[in-house]
C-alpha cells in the first residue's frame, strides 16, 4: 500500500498576479509504506514546497494528493487527522519550542490529539526514549539544553502523536559532527522500531547515502527521478549538471575511472571504494 | 608581527542560583595561548562546547578572561580607553544572518558601522561600494535586504565588517545556516579578502572541509588547544579527531582504512586529486 502518492501536484504561488511562479510542477509519485526516503534537490527546487503538501499545510494548484490511499481533500476527510498521521519537522525545529519543561512541550501534540492524561503520558515517555532524551531532562526548561538535545525534543514533539508518516526537514542542519549523528542514529532507529514511512529533506548526500533506501530527487519544481540509492548515485554526473553535490569519494570514484583505475560507477561509501581498491591494488602485486 | 596574541587565558562562566548569587563557575577555556600573525588564514575547528566560540569572543574584547591576557595589535583587550581602536582592528561575523542586519535597504545596513564612526558622507560612499564589491554584492546595493537569501545576507553582514576597514575578521559559524550554495560563497568570499585584501581571518567551524581550506588549523576540546598544524597534518590523525567528535574528509578516512589493511598510502590527503595521486602512486608499484 501506498502511504504517499501524489497525482499531477502542481502548486503556483502568487496566482494571477505578475509574480506568478510555478513551485511544483506536475509531479506524480508513489511512496510505499514504511520505506526511508531522502529528499534532496538545490535551494528553490521545490522540495520545501512539496513536502508541504503532504500533509495539506499547502493547498495545491491542481493535481491531488493521497495519504494512506485518502485524497486529504476530499469532503469527507477531516484535514485535522491528515496532520495526526504525517508528522511534518520544520528545520531548526528547536525554535518551534515554547513549553516551560520539556515533558509539557512534548505532551502539546498528544493533548490536541484528544487523549486522556494517562495516553498522553505514555507517548510523551515512549518518544522522549525514542529520541534518547533522559527522564531527568523532561522536568527542566527546554531552553536550558544543547542545540542537539533541543533539536530531539522537538522531534519528539512529533513523533509523541505516532504518525505513521514522518516529514523531516534538514533535521541535522548546523548541528556540530557528533550531534548530527546522533539525530539520524535516533530517527533511524525510530524507523527500524516503528515500521513509520520517513522523508528525509537533506542537502547532506553522505547523511542520504548513509540513511536512506531511495531518493527522490527534485530539480526546477519537476521531479527528476525517485529511484534506490544504487540507481541515484550511480547517475554523479547528471546530478552534478542539476547543480547538486555528491559525495566526495563518488568524485574520487570519477577521477580514479578517468585515470584508468576502474572502481565501477556505483561508488557512494568509503565502505565500498574500500573493497574495490583493495581488491585492485593487491590484485596487482600478486601479479 | 601577531595580530592577536592570547597568552594563558582562561575563562569561566559564572553558574547562578535561583536568586542570582554566584554559586560556581564553569571553566571553558584553560591555558589558552595563541598567536595569530598578521595576514594568516586561520581555522579554529571544534565540536559544540569545546570552547571556540568563547575563544572567538575574546579576540575583540566582548569577553574578557578571568586570567591571562589578550593583545590585538599589541593593545590590551582589557584597557577600557582603548577598545574602539580593538574592536577597529577585529570585526566579527555570526552565525545567524538574520541577526546581523540593523537596515532595511543593503547599503544602509553596510553604511552603519562607516556612519557610527563619523565620518565625511563621501567617505560612507566610498566605502560602501568598497565593502560591496569585495563581497561580490554591488549589484545588490539597492535591494531590501530581508529578501536576500542567506548566503547573500551573511555576505552582507560581512561587507558590514568590511566598511570598518579591519585589519583581522572573525567568523563564528558563518555557514552553520546556509545551503551548499551559500556557504561556497562565504568561503569564497573569505579567501579573496585573505588573498586580495591580506585580511587576517580567523574561522570558527565544524565543518571539517571547510578547515581544511584554511593555511592552519587549530583543534579546541574541552576548552584547551589539542592541535595546531596545518590541515594536511590535522587531518591525518584520523583517530584522534574522531576521538573529539570530529569528522575527516572521505578520501582521508579512505587512506587511513586502506593503510589499516597494510597499504602504503599517505594520509596526508585532503583532496580527491591528493588521493588520486597517492593511489596512482599506490596501484603502479607492483
Amino acid at each position: 500500500m501506498n502511504a504517499i502518492e501524489t497525482k499531477n501536484l502542481t502548486y503556483k504561488y502568487s496566482v494571477g498576479t505578475p509574480f506568478e511562479t510555478t513551485a511544483v510542477n506536475d509531479v506524480s509519485v508513489c511512496i510505499e509504506q514504511g520505506e526511508f526516503v531522502g529528499v534532496i534537490g538545490h535551494t528553490g527546487s521545490g522540495k520545501s514546497t512539496l513536502i508541504q503538501h503532504l500533509n495539506g499545510l499547502l493547498k495545491q494548484t491542481s493535481g491531488e494528493v493521497l495519504i494512506n490511499g485518502r485524497n486529504i481533500w476530499s469532503k469527507d476527510v477531516n484535514i485535522k487527522d491528515i496532520r495526526f498521521e504525517a508528522g511534518l519537522v520544520f528545520q531548526y525545529s528547536e525554535y518551534q519550542l515554547f513549553e516551560e519543561t520539556v515533558y509539557k512541550d512534548i505532551a502539546f501534540g498528544p493533548k490536541n490529539m484528544g487523549l486522556s492524561e494517562e495516553e498522553i503520558d505514555r507517548c510523551v515517555r515512549k518518544a522522549a526514549e525514542q529520541m534518547g532524551l533522559d527522564e531527568e531532562l523532561l522536568e527542566r526548561s527546554p531552553f536550558d539544553l544543547s542545540g542537539g538535545q533541543k533539536r530531539r525534543v522537538a522531534l519528539a514533539g512529533v513523533i509523541a502523536m505516532e504518525p505513521k508518516i514522518l516529514i523531516l526537514d534538514e533535521p541535522a542542519a548546523g548541528l556540530d559532527p557528533a550531534g548530527r549523528d546522533r539525530v539520524l542514529e535516533e530517527i533511524s532507529n525510530y524507523h527500524k522500531n516503528s515500521g513509520t514511512t520517513i522523508l528525509l529533506v537533506s542537502h547532506s548526500m553522505e547523511d542520504i547515502v548513509k540513511y536512506a533506501k531511495k531518493v527522490l530527487v527534485m530539480n526546477k519544481g519537476e521531479l527528476f527521478c525517485y529511484e534506490d540509492v544504487d540507481k541515484v548515485f550511480s547517475m554523479a554526473e547528471e546530478l552534478q549538471k542539476i547543480g547538486l553535490d555528491v559525495p566526495q569519494i563518488t568524485k574520487l570514484a570519477q577521477l580514479l575511472n578517468k585515470n584508468g583505475i576502474d572502481i565501477g560507477k556505483d561508488i557512494y561509501t568509503v565502505e565500498r571504494a574500500k573493497e574495490r581498491l583493495l581488491k585492485i591494488i593487491k590484485g596487482n602485486t600478486d601479479a | 608581527m601577531n595580530i592577536i596574541e592570547v597568552k594563558n587565558l582562561e575563562f569561566e562562566y559564572p553558574i547562578t542560583d535561583d536568586e542570582g548569587n554566584v554559586v560556581g563557575g564553569n571553566k571553558v577555556l584553560k591555558d589558552i595561548s595563541l598567536e595569530i600573525p598578521k595576514g594568516q588564514f586561520l581555522a579554529i575547528l571544534g565540536h559544540n562546547g569545546s570552547g571556540k566560540s568563547t575563544l572567538a569572543k575574546h579576540f575583540n574584547g566582548i569577553l574578557l578572561g578571568n586570567s591571562g591576557k589578550v593583545f590585538v595589535n599589541g593593545i590590551d583587550t582589557a584597557d577600557d580607553d582603548r577598545i574602539y581602536d580593538v574592536r577597529q582592528t577585529v570585526g566579527m561575523v555570526f552565525q545567524n544572518p538574520d541577526n546581523q542586519l540593523v537596515a532595511t535597504i543593503v547599503e544602509e545596513d553596510v553604511a552603519f558601522a562607516p556612519e557610527n564612526l563619523g565620518l565625511p558622507p563621501e567617505q560612507i560612499r566610498e566605502r560602501v561600494d568598497e565593502a560591496l564589491n569585495a563581497v561580490d554584492m554591488y549589484k545588490y546595493r539597492l535591494h531590501s535586504a530581508h529578501q536576500l537569501s542567506g548566503g547573500q545576507k551573511q555576505r552582507i553582514a560581512i561587507a558590514g565588517v568590511i566598511a570598518m576597514r579591519p585589519e583581522c575578521i572573525v567568523l563564528d559559524e558563518p555557514t552553520a545556516m546556509l545551503d551548499p550554495k551559500g556557504r561556497k560563497s562565504i568561503m569564497k568570499t573569505i579567501k579573496h579578502l585573505n588573498s586580495q585584501f591580506g585580511i587576517t581571518i580567523v574561522l570558527i567551524t565544524h565543518y571539517m572541509d571547510e578547515a581544511a581550506q584554511a593555511e592552519r588549523v587549530v583543534v579546541m576540546d574541552g576548552g584547551r588547544i589539542i592541535m595546531d598544524d596545518v590541515p594536511q597534518k590535522i587531518f591525518s590523525k584520523v583517530d584522534k579527531l574522531t576521538e573529539v567528535g570530529l569528522d575527516v574528509p572521505q578520501v582521508t578516512q579512505l587512506a587511513y582504512e586502506l593503510k589499516k589493511e597494510g597499504i602504503d598510502i599517505s594520509l596526508e590527503v585532503l583532496t580527491e586529486e591528493d588521493c588520486l595521486n597517492e593511489l596512482l602512486r599506490v596501484a603502479d608499484r607492483k
